[in-house]
């Protein structure tokens, strides 16, 4: 049994994890949303570079004199790697939010909720946060985000169905 | 017992996805090596 002011200490201790705590929940979802957007942004600059080259003119390709091939074969290589390079770095950024799902989950809300009980405070913040009925009784931030990058995958998955 | 439910499909979710990424990058690197 913990004296007075250990008693004391340990509970400020608690006080000063669970704002971290907090902190951490709030970096964690700012930092899920900005990897999706970023996924999003380059999803739409890679589709647009590829669609350029595909439409681009073969008269405009040899208009400059000695250019001509190297441009060709800057096109080809586009039309191959712009697509792989799309995948890839669509892959990534699910493997990221994947790890920083966990990272939240394990670090933070079992943490945060352990903590609430440690200092006897029920049907708190983060308690909450697991607990709010969610829309459609299965819609959460996770599930979105997780739809947004099966539809990434797919549209480049599309491109490749339609270039057969 | 229901967070545990709700942990094991969002981990299938991102299995999912995963695997149709891996599946459509092997499709465009197959064609890459092929050309």
């Amino acid at each position: 049994m913990p004296s007075g002011n250990e008693a004391r200490n340990i509970e400020q201790s608690l006080q000063t994890e669970y704002r971290e705590v907090a902190a951490f929940i709030r970096q964690f979802m700012v930092v899920r949303f900005a990897t999706l957007a970023f996924s999003i942004t380059l999803l739409a600059f890679l589709v647009g570079v590829y669609q350029y080259v595909l439409t681009m003119p073969e008269e405009q390709l040899g208009i400059q004199v000695g250019e001509g091939a190297l441009l060709r074969d800057l096109r080809t290589l586009a039309l191959q790697f712009i697509p792989l390079i799309g995948v890839l770095t669509t892959i990534a950024l699910q493997l990221l939010d994947w790890r920083i799902r966990k990272l939240y989950f394990h670090s933070c809300l079992q943490r945060g909720e352990t903590i609430e009980k440690a200092l006897g405070l029920d049907d708190a913040h983060i308690s909450r946060l697991r607990t709010t009925p969610q829309p459609l009784k299965f819609i959460t931030h996770t599930r979105v985000i997780s739809f947004f990058y099966e539809l990434l995958v797919l549209i480049w998955a599309y491109l490749y169905w339609l270039s057969i | 017992m229901e967070q545990e439910r709700y942990e094991r499909s969002v981990e299938w979710g991102y299995r999912i996805v995963f695997a149709t990424g891996v599946i459509t990058a092997a499709l465009w690197l197959w064609r890459i090596i092929s050309s």
